[in-house]
C-alpha cells in the first residue's frame, strides 16, 4: 500500500483520492510545522537544531510536492496542500510556545505594589531587580526580571496576584551570561 | 533550458546540494534583513533565493529515481540555513543593546566601557542582596562581544543580557 516505491517517494497510484488528499495534507502539515520551528531557531541563533529541522523539512517538503504534481487531476488535492500550509504555520507556532526555548525579560511598573512584586518575585525563586521610576501618578516601582520563556505564564500570574494593576511587558533576550538564579 | 539537465547524473546530488546550500542560505539571511527591516538587501536576496531554488527543486523533482538527489537537497537545505545564521554573524548587520547588572563594580565596569569608547547609562537598582548598578549600553552588533569579553574581565559575577535593538534615534554611538 503505502510502499517507498523505487523511484524514491510515495506510489501514490494505488491509493484511494480520499487518502492521497489526507496524506498530502499531513505531509504539507508536517513540512510547514518544522519550518516554523526552524524558522524561529534561525532567530534564536540555534545552529543544530536548525539544521536538523531542515533536514527533516527538506524530506517531507519533497514528498509533498512530487505527490501534488502527481495528483493534480484532482483540483482537492491542491486545496489540502494549501490547508496543510496553513495548519502547520499555526502548529509549528503554538508547539514552540509550548515547547519555550531561550529567555524572557520581564519588566514591571507597579504603581505602589512595586515592594510586593518585589518580594513574591525573590520568594519564587527568580532574580529581580528594583529601579525607582516616576509616572504621571508619582513614584512608581520599575522592576526587571529575567526568566526562561517556559516559566513565563506561571510568573505572570505571581506579579498579577501581588499587583492586578501592575503593567507587564515581555521582551525576548538572545544571550545571557551569570546572574541569580535559584 | 536553464537547469541541471546537461549535468551527469552522478554528480547531480552534488550540483543539487551545492545550489541548495546557497539558495537556503541567502533565505536565512532574507528573514533576517526583514526582520531588521532592511528593505534593500532583503529584496535583492529574494530575488537570487528564488531564482536558485527553482533550479534546484525541478532537477530533483524530475529525478526522484535517484535516493541520492534527495539526501542532497535535504542536506543542502539544512546546511544552507545554518550557512545563513553564519554569514549573518560574521556580518553583524544592525545593532543591539546590552545590559549588565553589578552588584559592586558597576562603576569601573561603566569606565572601562567608555574607556573602550562607548556610551553607557548607569541606574541604581535593589536586587536581593542589597544595592546593584544597572549599566545599559547601544552598540552595533559587530561590537558586542569585544565589548561583552571586556565586562566580563572586569566583573566575572555580573549579569549580562544581550538584545537586538531596531535603529534608534540619537544618543552617542561610536563612530
Amino acid at each position: 500500500m503505502l510502499a517507498i516505491s523505487r523511484s524514491v517517494g510515495i506510489e501514490w497510484s494505488g491509493l484511494s483520492p480520499a487518502l492521497v488528499f489526507l496524506l498530502l495534507f499531513l505531509l504539507r502539515a508536517g513540512d510547514l510545522t518544522l519550518a516554523t520551528l526552524r524558522m524561529l531557531a534561525v532567530m534564536r541563533g540555534r545552529r543544530l537544531s536548525a539544521w536538523l529541522l531542515g533536514l527533516l523539512q527538506a524530506g517531507f517538503f519533497l514528498l509533498g510536492a512530487a505527490g501534488l504534481l502527481s495528483n493534480l487531476q484532482n483540483p482537492f488535492n491542491l486545496l489540502a496542500y494549501a490547508a496543510g500550509f496553513a495548519t502547520g504555520n499555526v502548529l509549528g507556532l503554538s508547539l514552540e510556545n509550548r515547547l519555550a526555548p531561550g529567555h524572557s525579560l520581564l519588566r514591571v511598573i507597579s504603581q505602589d505594589r512595586g515592594e510586593a512584586v518585589l518580594h513574591s518575585l525573590w520568594k519564587a525563586g527568580w532574580g529581580a531587580t528594583e529601579m525607582a521610576g516616576r509616572g504621571q501618578g508619582g513614584t512608581v516601582g520599575y522592576i526587571l526580571c529575567y526568566i526562561p520563556r517556559r516559566a513565563l505564564g506561571r510568573v505572570e500570574r505571581s506579579i498579577q496576584q501581588a499587583d492586578p494593576q501592575a503593567f507587564i511587558t515581555v521582551q525576548y533576550v538572545r544571550a545571557l551570561h551569570g546572574g541569580w538564579k535559584a | 533550458m536553464l537547469g541541471l539537465a546537461g549535468i551527469r547524473p552522478e554528480w547531480m546530488p552534488l550540483a543539487i546540494f551545492l545550489i541548495r546550500v546557497g539558495d537556503m542560505s541567502l533565505d536565512t539571511l532574507r528573514v533576517l534583513l526583514v526582520m531588521r527591516g532592511r528593505r534593500l538587501p532583503a529584496w535583492v536576496t529574494g530575488f537570487a533565493q528564488s531564482a536558485l531554488w527553482v533550479i534546484a527543486v525541478t532537477s530533483v523533482l524530475s529525478n526522484l529515481d535517484n535516493l541520492w538527489n534527495i539526501v542532497g537537497y535535504a542536506a543542502g537545505f539544512a546546511t544552507g540555513g545554518v550557512v545563513g545564521m553564519v554569514i549573518d554573524d560574521r556580518l553583524a548587520i544592525g545593532h543591539g543593546n546590552i545590559r549588565i547588572i553589578s552588584s559592586d563594580r558597576g562603576s569601573a565596569v561603566a569606565e572601562a566601557i567608555r574607556a573602550a569608547g562607548y556610551g553607557v547609562t548607569e541606574l541604581a537598582g535593589r536586587g536581593k542582596d542589597g544595592m546593584v548598578t544597572i549599566l545599559t549600553s547601544s552598540l552595533r552588533r559587530r561590537d558586542i562581544d569585544r565589548l561583552r569579553r571586556e565586562v566580563l574581565q572586569i566583573d566575572p559575577d555580573s549579569f549580562v543580557t544581550v538584545e537586538e535593538v531596531r535603529p534608534l534615534h540619537r544618543g552617542f554611538w561610536r563612530a
